[in-house]
């Protein structure tokens, strides 16, 4: 009895071991789903692309390992951009694999560009042919769709936007001299020395300093509390925010993090509170938690100003926490329906797809029309392009105002909204010098 | 001061549900000699039905929680004639793996019929509705989950102690064999443990949700902070449970207040093992020799 005793005892135990770990799987199941789930609400994706992007430096190695591979096959033939008269653009994204949701919208929102300007008169009488590229959502994938594009005489491609894959096939964007028109947010990407590289999206280190300094210079705050996810996404955004509030001559009053899935904050709420912080970043990344921090912030009864990270503007988030969302302040790419440019790609996809346009796609818009306009001007040689696309200053887009002259970032500032009746409003935008 | 006490109110509230789903596997346990590895989907399932009830039929609360609590009993009852009875005669192993079939089996059909968005019941109470006491702020759902919980753990004494079911219970817990010789109905008293506990799952769910929101995921890690609690408090002992719960819940919100936050999902663990360590029949267990 006793021997049975102690053996059904360790066993459990070891079997509870083995639960914990199918748990873990389960975990990460989930936030995958909810995460392709989210698609549809802007920045899941750029938390996602970023939070892959910590995996960038070993990814690369092995991606430019394979890059050197396939050139070694010799150099893809250089021909004429013109195939049957039409101009092929590449669409560098995820149709198969874990991305698919995201690289669907991807297509349509190329596509309706692709449509308007062909509808239009195209360009200089010439139609836009888009060649879908599969990255398969993955490295590996994003490579060979780059080789794909190029073998499809692709004057320009747009994507990837997964910031690991556009790591991973930087070197052989260098190398086929091909102009990428990318959307991948971390800020390393357009810092590599590659000149054929121009992201449509604001990177991940503008968000944390507008952040910090809209609390500083709007709302007067001094003393600034954070709370952040302690994943990487979360930390590299609470560093930034940190380092913006260092550099204004402000202190951070307290930093705290907890782990994705946490289900109570009252200890780092009250441990910020007890600091004395009169302004309050939260670096949420998944949306979830960001309901729940809101909630205990109300409960807590904290009444600073609270600015959260992009996820904070997610559908999920008013759906689960409406009642405690009022006043709280959101950075976004970019407000939805700010500028006449974003309604007429939201009508347009209204028109063709009879469903709610993806605000996070729409820079796969202004990627297309910005290059359809250009290739009016200087045709379709891939350095002409490249030589136009860097002198792009002052052009409005859907998603903000391209100003490509600083480098290879075209867009340097956020917006930032606040719920009032449970909607999100517009209150201004902030740009980062 | 003011802080500990918050933190002591808000670490006694995750305590308590700890401790209720910590009874949970501790019954099932003494019952039929295994520990129950669907034991958050005992959480889980329930909450999910107070979300039906609550939000999508729109009935009143105690209607909602007291038919919550009879769909749990079905629950249990089901679970029992399905992952446990058939396998009865076997030894303890296929009776776990059976119990890990079952969580993941309910994990999956909770995210095919509700997705995977999580979901938000309604709560009697609002956010608002915090009260401050001298610069402590007192969220009402923490103090309803400490009255129920022990209300709750009052009940359970009554039942077993002071009532022939519960003798029956306790005696068909210490020797089936013997309590089947005295002529007691031990797999209808197995039947009532895993209904019982699918109660105390259900009461659990029905007081945690409003906080944490209703997910296929939210049993697991519930599940894995009560076990660690029936280990600290002494496995197998009922006072160990509930005492553990509440020991890991306090534990858990003072180490993230004054150590460190980021590490609070851990402090659970750590100190699992210290005890471990330390006292490896518990901080409130009889020695495991004694007790076989």
């Amino acid at each position: 009895m006793k021997l049975a005793f102690r053996k059904t005892y360790l066993s459990s135990l070891a079997v509870m071991a083995l639960l914990l770990t199918v748990l873990m799987a389960a975990c990460g199941d989930n936030t995958a789903t909810t995460t392709s789930a989210a698609t549809a609400a802007a920045t899941t994706a750029s938390s996602a692309a970023t939070t892959a992007a910590a995996n960038g430096s070993t990814t690369t190695a092995a991606a430019s390992g394979s890059a050197a591979a396939a050139s070694s096959l010799g150099p893809i033939p250089k021909g004429p951009a013109q195939i049957n008269g039409t101009i092929v653009v590449a669409l560098n994204t995820e149709i198969t694999g874990a991305g698919s949701q995201t690289g669907e919208l991807a297509r349509k929102a190329a596509e309706i560009a692709v449509d308007k300007i062909n509808n239009t008169g195209g360009v200089n009488g010439q139609k836009i042919e888009l060649k879908v590229e599969d990255a398969q959502s993955s490295n590996t994938g994003a490579l060979a769709a780059l080789n794909k594009a190029a073998d499809d005489k692709a004057v320009a491609m747009v994507g990837p936007v997964k910031s690991t894959q556009i790591l991973a096939i930087n070197d052989r964007i260098k190398e086929l001299k091909m102009p990428a028109l990318i959307g991948g947010t971390n800020v390393t990407l357009t810092q590599k020395g590659n000149e054929w590289v121009f992201r449509f999206r604001p990177n991940d280190g503008i968000a944390g300093n507008a952040m910090a300094n809209f609390l500083l210079n709007d709302k007067g705050a001094s003393k600034i509390g954070i709370l952040h996810d302690s994943d990487a996404f979360g930390t590299g955004g609470a560093d930034v925010v940190e380092a913006a509030v260092k550099k204004a001559g402000k202190q951070v009053a307290k930093r705290e993090k907890y782990t994705t899935g946490s289900q109570d904050f009252t200890a780092q709420l009250l441990s910020i509170k007890s600091a004395g912080a009169d302004a309050l970043v939260i670096y949420g990344t998944n949306a979830q938690d960001d309901a729940v921090i809101l909630r205990q912030i109300k409960e807590q009864g904290m009444k600073i100003p609270v600015v959260g990270s992009p996820s904070f503007g997610q559908t999920i988030v008013t759906s689960l926490a409406s009642d405690v969302t009022e006043g709280v302040y959101v950075v976004q790419d970019f407000f939805t329906g700010r500028t006449p440019e974003y309604n007429e790609y939201a009508k347009a996809w209204q028109t063709k797809f009879n469903s709610e346009p993806d605000g996070l796609s729409a820079w796969n818009w202004d990627a297309i029309h910005l290059l359809s306009r250009i290739i009016a001007q200087v045709g379709t040689d891939n350095s002409k392009i490249r030589e136009a696309l860097s002198q792009v200053k002052g052009y409005q887009g859907a998603v903000g105002l391209f100003d490509f002259t600083r480098g290879g970032d075209g867009l340097n500032s956020v917006d930032v909204a606040q719920y009032k009746d449970k909607k999100l409003v517009f209150i201004r935008n902030v740009a980062v010098s | 001061m003011e802080e500990i006490i918050q933190l002591l109110v808000s670490g006694l509230a995750y305590g308590s549900i700890y401790a209720l789903v910590a009874l949970g596997f501790v019954l099932i346990y003494n019952a039929v000699g295994v520990v129950n590895f669907a034991q958050g989907e005992f959480v889980m399932v329930p909450s999910y039905i107070a979300v039906v009830f609550l939000n999508f039929w729109g009935l009143p609360f105690i209607l909602a929680y007291l038919g919550t609590i009879l769909v749990a009993c079905l629950f249990g009852l089901l679970f029992q004639q399905v992952a446990y009875y058939p396998l009865r005669h076997r030894t303890y192993l296929p009776v776990i793996i059976s119990t890990i079939g079952a969580s993941i089996f309910l994990q999956n059909a909770a995210l095919v019929v509700f997705g995977a968005e999580p979901k938000k019941p309604e709560s009697i109470f609002r956010p608002g509705d915090t009260f401050e006491i001298s610069g402590i702020f007192i969220v009402p759902q923490y103090v309803l989950i400490l009255v129920v919980t022990l209300l709750l753990v009052a009940f359970q004494y009554y039942l077993f102690e002071r009532t022939k079911l519960g003798k029956q219970l306790q005696a068909t817990a210490q020797d089936k064999t013997t309590a089947q010789l005295m002529g007691i109905q031990v797999n209808h008293m197995i039947i009532f443990t895993f209904m019982y506990s699918a109660v105390l799952g259900a009461v659990a769910g029905i007081l945690v949700s409003p906080l944490l929101l209703v997910s296929k995921t939210m049993g697991g890690g519930l599940a894995l902070k009560a076990f660690s609690a029936t280990i600290i408090g002494g496995f197998g002992s009922v006072p160990g449970a509930i005492l553990g719960g509440l020991f890991l819940g306090i534990a858990e919100k003072m180490a993230a207040r004054y150590i460190s936050s980021a590490y609070e999902q851990a402090f659970a663990f750590i100190i699992l093992i210290v005890v471990l360590l330390i006292k490896p029949e518990g901080l409130f267990g009889e020695k495991i020799s004694e007790k076989a």
